[in-house]
């Protein structure tokens, strides 16, 4: 077990190679958070989130599986599972929706607002991002830097198509340039059991 | 809109076709007019199959016009799956080419006296009615290939598949899209089995030399219609999300809920669901050349579907929906993109409702003819239905049929009608629908339309667990008042948030028909076809037993939530008094 500071990676793309990332972004990656920090207080540290967006675009919130109503009696914990939608159609995607008309469709599963959170620090929370949010905050989550174990990562290259590496642009390794076959050959596992993998995009 | 066209297939010298007034089905479309005539003119206890069923086909009341997203045609008779009254509703071209065709409905009646097989087309200048054995057994696209050859592209086409020929219990029946693609199907209820038993392969419509149907205001019509465009483009269901994904787009967001029905609802997660997301559809299909947005039907201004393309760039099927993907998908444990769009391509082209279908399989498995997660013994296994193999009609008959010739507990259906992609033990709401729509197991009875707005039955605070009774009861009379208008249910989300789109509908049917329409009468209208609906339940048989999930939904938890079906049988029995 290395308990030393995660190594980073840092890859600059074309725009193009932004939805390569999505399937990485729908399963889940750790980020960094200030657990005991409401949802909404979490979403707002966010560059160029408001309070505007948080309302009118994420419609659907998930804490720990649980649908969650009110983003400011929500609170975050080491460890806690995210996951943000704009609003969904369909009968369910209108239940799920929070505080929305139909919110009683789904009482069993909603999060039990809390009023006292845990005290704020540093920790890690499992982000997933879905539909119209993961192309608007994938994003700022990959600029921010996402925390992957290296297994996953490894994984995550391999599985890589042509197309992926010709957008990819340059790539440091703790501040040391690899190319693509550097990338794919590299035991990320013997360096850490984690990364940190912070991506930025010509946009 | 001003005539019903009778065909008597039983009639003495071959079919006979003849045209009637609208008479006390005036003002009537769509769900509110198949209902109507099946309610008044078929006997609840005949056999769907008999002479004594009628296949009602009725455009909306503003399909045929300008009015954004009316293309909805509904299908109603005496189910043969359930045993009850059915109204099943599709995209496609044929509402709008039906009714500027003049056309209110059309109601094939009796049965014929020979075996031969028989083609209705429908123009300007009448109908012709005659046999054409060279389509029997046909699949549906090379069905429509042979009709594009004879009548051109532009004609629109109903038409069922082997499945219908077979008189199978999960058949359905097509309608061509844009493109004259076989890809939009009245799937639910087995109406194929009844277009089949009637002897009718396909009804070709062609509107050539007819307009759009006019309006008696066309100043406030066009002006509402503007509004009503507005409305839906700038909401971010209709103008966002579902252009952008389509309805796949619920995989990832009902996987989170723990409401995705997995391995013949063992679980409410897929480990899988990422691959078979929207988001991954939609990636896929810009990457093969096909496409993420694409709309079923001229005038339809969501555009919620695709064109789903193999591995080599070369049309497969159009964009499978959240249903399919789901039954399909993580009902069966598969999380093959491409063999999922396979098995729907299958079953457009056989002639299957989809949902039926992908429960079915998944209860196959359940039985030990396939492993879950087998995509290719999935496949082979529709391929059976197709083939017409002794197998293969056990499951095309169904959920509830192949449920128990392999004696099985676990079937999820409700009047014999397989459930849908939301597992009632997460989203409770739902499960009152499932149990007590007049359909069967039906996410689209009680959609999430206007019910807010309508307020059917007094406020409900959305909060308070206590009124999903309430919620599903305005929800099933509202959706009941879309399905009669030819609207598209997507519709629902612009005219939940926004009541200026509700009121830019209303101006729309005001406008269109003279009439001065207020939210009571549309609540009164949604009433008085959900009481002939179950009033004809009644008489066919129908009790509240038959009002209720499958036992063991209550019985057995649902992970990773751990819940089970919570709502009273009393409560249940409550949802249609008024």
């Amino acid at each position: 077990m290395n308990n030393s500071l995660p190594p980073s990676l840092l890859l600059t793309f074309r725009p193009e190679g932004l939805s390569r990332f999505f399937p990485l972004l729908q399963t889940g990656v750790m980020v960094e958070a200030e657990v005991g920090s409401s949802v909404r207080d979490f979403l707002l540290t966010l560059p160029g989130v408001d309070s505007a967006y948080i309302d009118g675009r994420i419609k659907t919130v998930f804490l720990n599986g649980k649908v969650v109503d009110d983003v400011e009696t929500a609170f975050l914990d080491d460890g806690s599972i995210l996951a943000l939608s704009a609003a969904m159609p369909g009968l369910a995607g209108a239940a799920l929706r929070r505080g929305g008309g139909l919110a009683s469709f789904r009482s069993q599963i909603t999060f039990p607002a809390r009023e006292k959170p845990g005290p704020r620090r540093k920790g890690f929370v499992l982000i997933k991002l879905y539909n119209l949010i993961l192309k608007e905050l994938g994003v700022i989550f990959l600029r921010r830097g996402i925390f992957l174990a290296s297994a996953a990562l490894a994984k995550f290259f391999k599985g890589q198509s042509e197309e992926f590496w010709v957008n990819l642009k340059t790539a440091l390794v703790n501040g040391a340039g690899k190319d693509a076959k550097e990338l794919l050959q590299m035991n990320w596992a013997g360096l850490h059991e984690t990364m940190e993998l912070k991506v930025d995009f010509d946009i | 809109m001003d005539k019903i066209l009778r065909i008597d297939m039983g009639a003495k010298g071959g079919p006979k076709a003849s045209e009637a007034e609208l008479g006390d089905y005036a003002g009537m479309g769509g769900r509110g007019l198949t209902s109507a005539i099946v309610s008044r003119e078929v006997p609840p206890l005949c056999h769907p199959l008999s002479a004594d069923n009628k296949l009602v086909i009725a455009p909306g009341l503003l399909s045929g016009t300008i009015a954004a997203n009316s293309g909805r045609i509904s299908i109603g008779c005496k189910s043969p799956l359930t045993g009850g009254i059915k109204e099943s509703n599709a995209g496609g071209q044929a509402a709008q080419v039906l009714a500027r065709l003049g056309y209110a409905a059309i109601v094939l009646e009796g049965e014929p006296g020979d075996d031969n097989l028989y083609k209705v087309v429908i123009n300007k200048d009448g109908v012709k009615i005659e046999a054409d054995n060279s389509l029997k057994m046909l699949g549906n696209y090379d069905l429509i290939d042979k009709i594009k050859e004879a009548y051109g592209e532009k004609v629109a086409c109903i038409s069922i598949g082997p499945a219908g020929e077979m008189k199978l219990t999960a058949a359905s029946i097509a309608c061509t899209d844009m493109e004259q693609r076989p890809t939009r199907h009245a799937g639910r209820g087995g109406v194929g089995a009844v277009m089949g038993a009637k002897g009718v392969k396909v009804i070709v419509l062609d509107d050539a030399g007819m307009k759009m149907r006019p309006p008696k205001d066309p100043e406030k019509f066009k002006e509402a219609n503007k509004v009503w465009v507005e409305g839906l483009r700038k909401h971010p269901v209709t103008g966002e999300g579902l252009p952008a994904y389509g309805t796949n787009v619920l995989t990832n967001v009902v996987n989170e809920a723990g409401a995705l029905p997995t391995r013949n609802f063992r679980f409410g997660r897929f480990e899988g669901a990422s691959k078979v997301s929207g988001e991954t559809e939609a990636e896929i299909e810009t990457a093969r050349g096909g496409m993420a947005t694409h709309g079923c039907h001229a005038g339809c201004v969501i555009r919620c579907s695709g064109v789903y393309h193999d591995k080599d760039g070369h049309y497969m099927t159009k964009q499978p929906e959240y249903e399919t993907i789901w039954a399909h998908g993580a009902h069966c444990e598969i999380d093959d993109l491409d063999a999922i769009a396979m098995m729907d391509r299958l079953e457009d082209d056989y002639g299957l409702d989809t949902i039926e279908m992908g429960v079915t399989i998944g209860l196959a498995m359940e039985a030990g003819l396939a492993e879950f997660g087998d995509a290719e013994a999935a496949i082979n296994l529709v391929k059976e239905v197709g083939k017409g193999t002794p197998l293969g009609r056990v499951l095309g008959s169904g959920a509830a049929v192949t449920g128990q010739v392999y004696g099985l507990e676990k079937v999820p259906v409700v009047k014999k009608q397989a459930l849908p992609a939301y597992d009632p033990r997460a989203v409770q709401g739902i499960g009152v629908t499932y149990a007590t729509s007049t359909m069967g197991a039906d996410h689209t009875a009680g959609y999430a339309v206007t019910a807010n707005v309508l307020q059917v039955g007094g406020n409900v605070d959305p909060l308070k667990p206590e009124g999903q009774i309430e919620l599903s009861r305005n929800l099933q009379v509202a959706t009941a008042v879309i399905d009669s208008l030819g609207m598209c249910l997507f519709i629902a989300f612009a005219t939940l948030d926004q009541p200026e789109t509700f009121q830019a509908l209303v101006d729309m049917v005001n406008a269109f028909y003279g009439l001065s329409l207020n939210d009571e009468d549309v609540v009164d209208l949604g009433k008085s076809i959900l009481t002939s609906e179950r009033e004809f339940n009644k008489k066919a048989g129908f009790t509240a037993a038959d009002d209720r999930l499958p036992e063991f939904f209550k019985k057995d938890s649902l992970p990773p939530h751990n819940v089970t079906f919570e709502v009273k049988d009393e409560e249940l029995d409550s949802v249609f008094n008024w």
